[in-house]
């Protein structure tokens, strides 16, 4: 690819679902999304989305536990209700949430690694469980908790693997390597074994691993955890500059900050429905007061919504 | 005591592993069902091996299927890497010893084991007629016998446990374990034994875990010989405690004086 | 070809290199460029997994040491029972060692090659299977290819050893025994494979999955031996439902000359391929089921 960056554009949207329809001759090709898409048609669209969950239950009591233990018993735990979005190419939205709030179980289902339990989720024209590689792909997701990183080897030696899991040519592959390690400043690192790496560090090659392919779409859930302010700021810039390249960027982050800088647009989350779904500033009107921080607006909303 | 609600707490855990639980049971079924047809298809060309019969040999081995989750090797006894992670100070801030504490948590999966696949199986065995009661004194002997093998199993473990904070890497007994069992005569009583090997594993502390209990159980211990027996599993039993007292003693300075 | 609406190939995506050529061919040619693709990366997995190897050479060389003996510790077993008996039902011993030598080839190279679906559980439980998901690979390819084992060469060596000795105890060290030892192995492989997927892939619907890990080991147990000195019930569960005989039993009666059992013999191969479908098969119905489908 000798241009700098996928564009998304009416050609790949079309062409995606070209692809879908090949990927799966099985299913229903009526199903596919159908081509004639403009620049502002949505990249994904969740449409009420629920999942559910069953929890066996544990006994509080001995006698509880030895009847459970013959006789289990289940509780269905809604863990998404109904929730409604749809994200523009390029646009970067930041995803808020308490702890269990759903935020994890959004990113799943758009990846397609969770089916929806009702409603329907829709990336660049293709279902993502449906059409698992095919979507694969074209999608970046970090877990900021859990590396992608070879532990015992040298750090090139993962991204080696990572260009020939997703095929890339060894032109796209050196060009991508490249832009990469200059953004994130890696360079030095490529030689290092990833258990010797730094949290920073790693979190770098991280971010860079999930960039390799090109992806439009990236997920990123809680990619600046345990970070100094230091290398948080690092990694706000390179996802800004991710986003100026024009990728999707779907952030879940605790660290409000992260968000205030990165994107316009949060979604907020509670209790498996979203809440708010609009810029910053409209979350700042909704709630009134003072302008202040993002972090700050969002405690407000909370309390407000626990009240309501 | 306070070591018992460790015991009991371990024993609560396995109740919630239902699954797990009915899986166990079946590999614990699969596994008498082969050592049944094994020593049936060994005997049917003979009927006294090294002076063992048919049918004292099926009960020394199917007893000790019954017998043998209490007296598996015990679980997450490592030191070495509690020392590397960091977690080894939780276990040293508590009022507790963590070598008494290890060996009342692993007592309690053991007698969880015992009693939710060992004691279904027995009972099974019992109703096939496969199994038979021994007499009282044998009878009270062996379950004495069994506890002395569990000490001496967990010591074992727990040894190598401690071992593993002074070699670096992760190479423990459990690399070795065949070698354990093969001596406590788990796979072949001791008596098949040729007469050099036998006398290596009678010079070896393994045989209290499994030989002993179950020579008792099936008679191959004679009624005079009972007696002797424990004794010099209890002596085995006491040495496998103080060498472990030692050597964890050792360690924990180790620990604190050198900060590991 | 393609709506007619690309531009050009070169302001393509990475990821939308080089997808709809292959996706054209005729069936036999997409499974042969799957196979390709497959062994390239395995080559590459390989490579990555043998680099971290010799990260820690010293260890290596000791835990495969520490192997050796372990799986010479059972055999000792089958040793002092033979310095006390003629035969284990009607088999002497070479016959029986041979047959014990099989298992253990089969269950080490399975325990070589396969070993990290024995960690399937603690992806689940830690989010790996969801990194697997969002790969354009298949899944079950990402978890055995991801971990090789560091010290199965021991008890392979200690296996090696076993059936060379056998084979020549029993005046049968030719080059077609030789090559029929191959093939059995890889069976016996396969089987040992299939039975440890079912039993890892419990993983996708219970958190409680260490009680079927350690079923499917126990499986392995019914190899060790002779099968016909089980039962009939018992022996047509492990011949048709649970294959386990096919992983050394039957493929040594070949080797014995055994007119009775040698079609059976001779099956193990399909057997072996069979097993590991319908394995396969449940796999994905497994990990279906994670994802909650029909949900």
């Amino acid at each position: 690819m000798s241009s700098t960056h996928p564009q998304i554009s009416a050609s790949h949207v079309a062409h995606g679902s070209h692809e879908a329809k090949t990927a799966a001759r099985r299913r229903d090709e009526a199903n596919a999304a159908e081509p004639e898409k403009t620049v502002e048609e949505p990249i994904i669209i969740v449409k009420e989305l629920s999942r559910e969950f069953r929890v066996r239950l544990d006994g509080e009591s001995f006698s509880d536990r030895v009847r459970r233990f013959f006789r289990p018993e289940y509780r269905t735990v809604r863990a998404l209700d109904s929730v409604s979005f749809s994200i523009r190419p390029g646009e970067s939205v930041g995803y808020i949430g308490l702890n269990g709030a759903g935020k994890s179980t959004t990113i799943k289902l758009l990846c397609g690694v969770l089916v929806p339990s009702s409603g329907s989720v829709t990336v660049m024209g293709l279902e993502p469980y449906r059409h698992r590689t095919a979507n694969a792909k074209r999608i970046g997701l970090m877990m900021g908790q859990r590396t992608q990183l070879l532990w015992d080897l040298p750090v090139k030696e993962s991204f080696r693997l990572l260009g020939k899991i997703y095929d890339l040519s060894p032109e796209i592959y050196r060009a991508n390597l490249d832009r990469l390690v200059e953004a994130l400043d890696i360079g030095s690192l490529m030689e290092t074994p990833a258990r010797m790496l730094s949290l920073g560090q790693k979190t770098r090659c991280d971010l860079a691993l999930t960039f390799l392919h090109d992806p439009a779409v990236v997920y990123l859930d809680e990619p600046t955890i345990g970070l100094d302010v230091l290398a948080r700021e690092r990694i706000r810039d390179f996802i800004r500059g991710e986003k100026e390249r024009g990728v999707t960027i779907f952030l879940a982050s605790h660290d409000l900050d992260d968000l205030e800088i990165v994107t316009e647009r949060v979604l907020l989350i509670h209790e498996g429905k979203i809440l708010f779904d609009g810029t910053q500033m409209a979350l700042h009107d909704v709630v009134g007061g003072p302008l202040s921080t993002l972090e700050d607006t969002v405690k407000q909303f909370y309390r407000g919504a626990r009240l309501g | 005591m306070k070591y018992l609600t460790y015991t009991r707490a371990e024993f609560l855990r396995g109740m919630r592993y239902r699954a797990n639980y009915w899986a166990t049971l079946t590999s614990s079924l699969i596994m008498t069902l082969i050592q049944w047809y094994l020593w049936t298809a060994v005997y049917r060309h003979t009927d006294s091996i090294a002076g063992v019969g048919f049918s004292s040999m099926l009960s020394y081995s199917l007893m000790g299927r019954v017998a043998s989750g209490f007296l598996a090797e015990p679980a997450n006894l490592r030191i070495g890497p509690r020392v590397r992670q960091g977690t080894i100070v939780h276990d040293l801030v508590k009022p507790t010893d963590l070598h008494y504490q290890l060996l009342f948590q692993s007592l309690g999966s053991a007698l969880f084991r015992l009693v939710s696949t060992g004691l279904p199986l027995l009972l099974v065995l019992l109703a096939a007629g496969r199994i038979r009661f021994p007499g009282a004194g044998a009878t009270v002997a062996f379950v004495l016998s069994l506890f002395m093998g569990y000490i001496t199993v967990f010591s074992t473990s727990f040894l190598s446990g401690v071992l593993t904070f002074y070699t670096k890497s992760g190479v423990g007994i459990d690399h070795l374990y065949t070698l354990v069992e093969f001596f406590s005569g788990m796979y072949v009583p001791l008596q098949f034994f040729p007469g050099w090997l036998r006398a290596v594993a009678e010079r070896l502390p393994f045989k209290a875990i499994h030989y002993i209990p179950m020579a008792i159980w099936s008679g191959m211990t004679g009624p005079g010989e009972v007696a002797p027996a424990i004794l010099s599993q209890v002596a085995w039993t006491a040495l496998m405690v103080l060498l472990c007292r030692a050597v964890w003693f050792g360690a924990v300075r180790h620990l604190t004086v050198q900060g590991g | 070809m393609n709506n007619g609406m690309h531009s050009g190939i070169d302001n393509r995506p990475a990821w939308d290199m080089g997808s709809e050529t292959s996706k054209r061919r005729p069936l036999l040619g997409g499974i042969l460029n799957t196979v390709w693709r497959y062994s390239r990366l395995y080559f590459w997995y390989l490579r990555a997994n043998w680099l971290s190897l010799m990260a820690y050479p010293a260890e290596f060389v000791v835990t495969n040491i520490a192997g050796l003996v372990y799986s010479l510790g059972s055999v000792a077993a089958v040793w002092v029972l033979f310095t006390q008996v003629k035969a284990i039902g009607d088999w002497n011993y070479p016959q029986v060692l041979l047959i014990y030598g099989l298992s253990i080839f089969s269950r080490s190279l399975f325990h070589l090659f396969w070993v990290d679906l024995m960690n399937v559980s603690a992806m689940v439980r830690l989010g790996d299977i969801d990194r697997y998901l969002v790969r354009p690979l298949n899944p079950l390819f990402q978890v055995v290819a991801g971990y090789l084992d560091n010290d199965d060469y021991g008890e392979l060596i200690a296996a090696v050893i076993l059936v060379w000795t056998s084979l020549g105890m029993l005046g049968q060290r030719t080059v077609a025994n030789l090559l029929w030892i191959a093939v059995s192995v890889v069976s016996g492989m396969l089987i040992f494979a299939s039975i440890h997927i079912v039993g890892n892939a419990m993983s996708f619907m219970t958190i409680e999955s260490r009680g079927f890990t350690s079923l499917a080991w126990t499986m392995d147990e019914f190899t060790r031996y002779p099968a016909d000195i089980y039962g009939k019930g018992l022996r047509t569960l492990i011949t048709w439902v649970i294959p386990v005989a096919f992983a050394s039993f039957y493929p040594a009666q070949l080797i014995f000359r055994n007119g009775q059992l040698i079609r059976l013999a001779l099956i193990t191969p399909f057997m072996a391929a069979l097993t590991f479908l319908l394995a396969y098969r449940f796999w994905t119905k497994a990990i279906d089921r994670y994802q909650g489908v029909g949900n």
